[in-house]
């Protein structure tokens, strides 16, 4: 290499350790930001909730009744103990509504046997276009059950089915592999109570299941995972859900809810056209297009709210190898990825106010192009150290650097949850989720990383399959 | 050198101080709230065993015993015995009330109520909901206009647990005025009145408000008595959609025959949810001489409206057959639908229909 070339380099190196510099510092301060902002609202909500009967909401009459959709596609291991779970919930009326999206496996049969199922006659309305059903069941021993069999179409098209088979104006989405407490729907519900012409969708918190303790279907116990792959995943999960998305439900600019757990205003997700056929991740696209739609016809002044909520807490088991993990991670970032490209209009657009200015960018330049940024730094300051152009005191201090930012973020995190619910008691698990928000910066985040950068590549190379992972079972 | 490194450097121990920070506070955090939750706990558990035990004791002891609840009660202390207070029989729970009254704590929380900061005048609503003293609904009512929801809120809460003869009097003023929680929080006052409240809510049917004529209605129903049926007959002509439909839903619920000549002309409403609510009314009241106009529903623009008039038909038994059988030749496929589906809920076997392909029976 010639000396030209190495000063070429050298200045090509300099724009881009700047660019990576500005950018990592201008992510830092955002969510640093975020988390000051969820600090601040997790303190009112705990308040709140310290302050609210929710044994009177539970007998009240005038407690919104919510109608429960449970897509469910082979998840014979799991389909009687969730939907047993879900009956038991604490709430005065709901009805539940389990689609079994032609399961190669035991899951009708087993439903039909625990529920003693009878087939019913029907009328199908398609409020939304959707595909057909084959047959639907009423319970004999529970009322407000209705199972409902159909050809695999996919889980937009059968959460469709469920809108249009809804009783109720509110329904709540949730995957079949979860556990809630049992007030986790009065909770949840709560917002919309409060504000019913306001707000039109809720999330609650999702949670590690891995480690805990689960007795009758509710985690009595909860506990960190005893495997390390799962263990920083409960320490990913806080500073995504607690840290992050409380924060941007602050600013009303919350662009995903989570489809594990979250409640929506039927009439509003029938007018934007409910889920959408051909998505990868179909709870961010919808909630985009919820914010699109409302913001393109909203009359004047009209005010409306996503809200994301941190103690309507569902458990869900998170997977245990790193070839699931890898399956898991590309999925949601291609979804990301295909909910971002889908609405670019919406990327610094007046017409879309806050969620123009704020939220599309947050997620377009932290959340889509992080990896990638970070991917090239990874990349770049090595390659300048082997090329002489750094020293290895400066290369030691940028991996230092970005180690503790990270470290930082992720011990907030951990604040906040210790600060609020505190759900992990021993002294043992807080001094291993904090070995964990360090030790993940040295291997399992950039794996991460990695995954994200091979989901671009699989996107931009048209990849589009929904790569379901496979369930590894943990708790105790 | 591409960034200078003592910039580097200077972000990095700064970052570091704050990682050692925040592990710091968090763990002091756990130290400090493990601390305070077994101090909460502490005061909860002594509440409890001073009042079980004054309700127990008596005569010299019990003497003490108040003497030991008046040294533990503080303004910390208060809202734990406050709690407690459910646990005592009526006369010693006078007695500790009173204790609040003399050691000062009733006007400390109602002066705190109307000047403390947020969450202590939510506190201070609670405990005074919990003491359940006619001096405190003065200021609970007055909560109910705080600025704040929280407080409203729980201001609406206590007011429910004060079961004060003047509470409905006070309460039914103020009936729509605040938001959802607010609102159904004081129409549960009422509910649970039962009766004793018809009377006001049939007076406040008259209320200019239009919320106040609907939360009225919605009582009127829940309460279930029959004097409120002619109130709620003139309610259906009200100029509020939202008043008509909460009216025609208690009528269902409480109505007799002579509610339905009155329900049937809001089959043709408007609003598609006062549509939806007359059908659903008609079929609670079993009226079988409104067949046709039952089966007429069957062809509503509206969902909701077709599938109520759909239900209301099946619940009219065996009357309402030839309707249904009529409505299998129509032109609309929904009604088709809904009829074969509502003659099945009848019993009757229907084999295929004039239309084949579109009705099957399996």
């Amino acid at each position: 290499m010639t000396y030209l070339h190495l000063m070429a380099l050298e200045e090509a190196l300099y724009i881009a350790s700047i660019v990576i510099l500005i950018y990592f510092s201008a992510l830092q301060v955002v969510l640093l930001a975020l988390t000051l902002l969820s600090f601040m609202d997790m303190r009112r909500r705990l308040r709140q909730n310290y302050y609210t009967d929710f044994e009177c909401m539970a007998r009240s009459h005038f407690t919104m009744p919510v109608s429960i959709v449970i897509p469910a596609h082979n998840e014979a291991d799991v389909i009687v103990q969730c939907v047993d779970s879900v009956l038991s919930l604490d709430y005065p009326e709901f009805e539940v509504i389990v689609l079994n999206d032609g399961s190669t496996d035991e899951t009708l049969s087993l439903l039909k046997r625990a529920f003693r199922l009878v087939e019913r006659r029907f009328v199908y309305r398609k409020s939304i276009p959707t595909g057909e059903i084959s047959a639907i069941y009423k319970s004999a021993s529970r009322p407000n059950l209705t199972v409902v069999d159909k050809q695999h179409s996919g889980k937009s098209d059968t959460l469709n089915i469920g809108i249009n088979l809804a009783r109720y104006h509110l329904f709540c989405s949730i995957d079949a592999d979860s556990l809630f407490q049992s007030n986790a729907l009065l909770r949840i519900v709560r917002p919309i109570l409060e504000s019913p012409e306001e707000v039109v969708a809720v999330g609650g918190q999702v949670r590690v299941a891995n480690g805990c303790v689960v007795e009758d279907n509710r985690v009595v116990e909860p506990r960190l995972p005893r495997r390390t792959l799962a263990a920083f995943q409960v320490v990913e999960y806080l500073r995504a859900f607690v840290a992050s998305r409380l924060g941007l439900s602050r600013i009303n600019n919350l662009l995903i809810l989570s489809g594990v757990f979250a409640l929506f205003k039927k009439d509003m997700v029938i007018q934007a056209g409910g889920y959408k056929a051909n998505t990868v991740t179909e709870d961010m696209e919808l909630v985009v297009r919820l914010h699109r739609f409302i913001r393109e016809t909203r009359e004047k002044g009209q005010r409306y709210r996503v809200v994301f909520l941190p103690d309507p807490i569902c458990w869900t088991e998170v997977p245990v190898s790193l070839r699931n993990l890898a399956r898991q991670r590309n999925r949601w970032h291609r979804g990301l990825i295909q909910s971002i490209s889908q609405n670019i209009k919406m990327l610094f657009n007046p017409r879309y106010g806050s969620v123009g200015f704020m939220g599309m960018p947050y997620y377009f330049f932290f959340e889509m192009l992080g990896p990638i940024v970070e991917f090239v730094g990874y990349l770049l300051i090595p390659l300048g150290y082997f090329l002489g152009i750094l020293s290895l005191t400066y290369l030691v201090t940028f991996l230092l650097l970005a180690i503790v930012a990270g470290t930082l973020l992720s011990t907030l995190a951990v604040l906040l949850e210790e600060a609020s619910f505190g759900l992990y008691k021993g002294w043992g698990d807080f001094a291993r989720m904090m070995s964990l928000a360090l030790f993940e910066n040295f291997g399992y985040r950039q794996l991460t990383v990695l995954f994200r950068v091979k989901a671009s590549v699989d996107f931009l190379f048209g990849r589009k399959d929904w790569a379901k992972t496979k369930r590894e079972s943990d708790t105790r | 050198m591409i960034i200078p490194l003592y910039i580097l450097y200077w972000v990095f121990v700064i970052l570091l101080f704050f990682v050692l920070a925040t592990v710091l506070a968090a763990g002091i955090n756990r130290v400090v709230s493990s601390s305070r939750q077994a101090r909460e706990k502490a005061f909860r558990a002594k509440a409890r065993e001073l009042l079980l035990s004054f309700s127990r004791e008596t005569g010299e002891g019990r003497i003490n015993l108040l003497r030991d609840i008046t040294e533990f009660l503080t303004p910390d202390t208060a809202e734990h015995v406050a709690l407690a207070l459910h646990r005592l029989e009526p006369p010693s729970r006078r007695e500790v009330v009173e204790l609040f009254e003399t050691e000062g704590l009733v006007s400390h929380f109602t002066r705190l109520l109307k000047a403390g900061s947020k969450w202590n005048r939510a506190k201070a609503a609670r405990i005074l909901g919990e003491l359940n003293l006619p001096v405190a609904s003065a200021a609970l009512y007055k909560a109910l206009d705080d600025s704040d929801p929280d407080v409203r809120n729980v201001a609406a809460r206590s007011l429910s647990r004060l079961r004060h003869p003047m509470a409905q009097s006070v309460l039914i003023s103020v009936l729509g005025k605040h938001e959802e929680p607010v609102s159904s929080r004081i129409a549960a006052i009422f509910i649970e009145a039962g009766a004793a409240s018809v009377p006001l809510l049939i007076k406040n049917m008259r209320n200019d408000n239009w919320r106040a004529r609907f939360w009225s209605a919605e009582i009127l129903g829940q309460v279930g008595d029959q004097r409120a049926e002619r109130v709620l007959i003139s309610a259906l002509g009200d100029s509020s959609a939202d008043v008509r439909s909460a009216a025609t839903k208690a009528l269902g619920k409480i109505g007799t025959g002579a509610s339905v000549e009155h329900i049937v002309p809001l089959l043709k409403d408007e609003e598609w949810f006062v549509r939806c609510h007359a059908a659903w009314a008609l079929g609670q009241l079993k009226a079988v001489d409104v067949i046709g106009e039952l089966a007429e529903g069957l062809r509503d623009r509206s969902w909701w409206v077709r599938k109520n008039a759909l239900e209301a038909l099946a619940n009219l038994g065996d009357s309402a057959i030839p309707a249904l059988m009529h409505a299998l030749e129509g032109d609309d496929r929904f009604a088709r639908e809904s009829a074969l589906e509502a003659l099945q809920k009848l019993g009757v076997e229907v084999r295929g229909s004039g239309r084949e392909g579109t009705v099957r029976a399996r």
